[in-house]
């Protein structure tokens, strides 16, 4: 929760010092963007193939945990499907790019914004937060009411490591490590599918 | 992406490296997103529709959230209850 707290405020802080001062128009010469999403996706590579727990995991495995991501993905599907009916203001296709973010709000977030527009960029990051928020406060309700799959799915890419203490507390140890890939899995698909629906 | 996660896979017994890259991606991202805000907040038209992006935000995520935790609890009744 800090963590989005601080993303928050670092993009309110530039909410004002855009609205107040001319530094835009100083910047918007420059095409940093692109280049510094490339930065990142590649830092973020570093950090997924240094990541010495996903191959413990992986040696653990049980291919019946690859249907967690595999819910997670189909259900955000449905879910934004039938909330696209109450939405005049953007298309279908919009919305399911913003669900991809599956949580994952600073990556998806740039990525919409890069190769769609502002306000839809703006719309995932606060979207993907709330999901994170949401989570982490009703993991354990959840656990109870709708099993213990249920957190990890709600949790999306942020069930390896932010969710990740509250899904191990609300589910039991043992659905620790299927969260674990479960948010790894969708944390490196998260990238490529939010490309692929904004491109059809 | 996969160059990258080839290079960590690589380099994963240099923890201090790997930790160091962490960080890096931490202050990459509040650098982005701060920018981020930089670019809508000079945006007149993003920042009087701001509340309405607020509440289209709000109605996505509990879309998804609902929806997944709808197939996660079938996956759970179907796949995992008897473990």
């Amino acid at each position: 929760m800090k963590g989005s707290l601080t993303i928050l405020s670092f993009f309110t802080l530039g909410l004002i010092v855009g609205r107040y001062t001319p530094v835009n128009d100083w910047l918007s010469s420059v095409d940093y963007s692109s280049l510094s999403l490339y930065l990142l996706m590649f830092l973020v590579g570093i950090s997924i193939g240094s990541d010495t727990r996903s191959l413990q995991a992986l040696k653990s495995m049980n291919l019946k945990i690859l249907l967690i991501p595999l819910a997670t993905i189909i259900g955000t599907a449905i879910g934004v499907w039938f909330i696209s009916i109450f939405v005049s203001r953007y298309s279908i296709k919009e919305l399911m790019a913003v669900g991809a973010g599956y949580g994952y709000y600073s990556l998806s977030s740039i990525i919409i914004r890069n190769s769609h527009s502002d306000a839809l960029g703006v719309v995932a990051l606060l979207s993907n937060v709330i999901r994170e928020i949401i989570t982490l406060l009703l993991a354990p309700l959840m656990a109870i009411y709708f099993g213990k799959v249920a957190p990890i799915c709600s949790g999306g890419a942020t069930s390896m490591d932010t969710t990740l203490p509250i899904i191990s507390r609300a589910s039991g140890k043992e659905y620790a490590i299927p969260s674990l890939i479960h948010g790894i899995i969708l944390t490196i698909l998260v990238p490529f599918i939010v490309t692929l629906i904004l491109s059809i | 992406m996969a160059g990258g996660m080839l290079l960590g896979f690589l380099l994963r017994a240099k923890q201090r490296i790997v930790s160091g890259n962490e960080k890096l991606i931490t202050y990459a991202i509040y650098l982005l997103l701060f920018m981020m805000g930089v670019s809508i907040g000079s945006n007149e038209q993003i920042m009087n529709s701001l509340s309405t992006l607020g509440i289209v935000a709000l109605i996505v995520s509990m879309g998804a959230i609902i929806g997944s935790i709808l197939t996660g609890f079938l996956v759970f009744k179907l796949f995992f209850k008897n473990d």
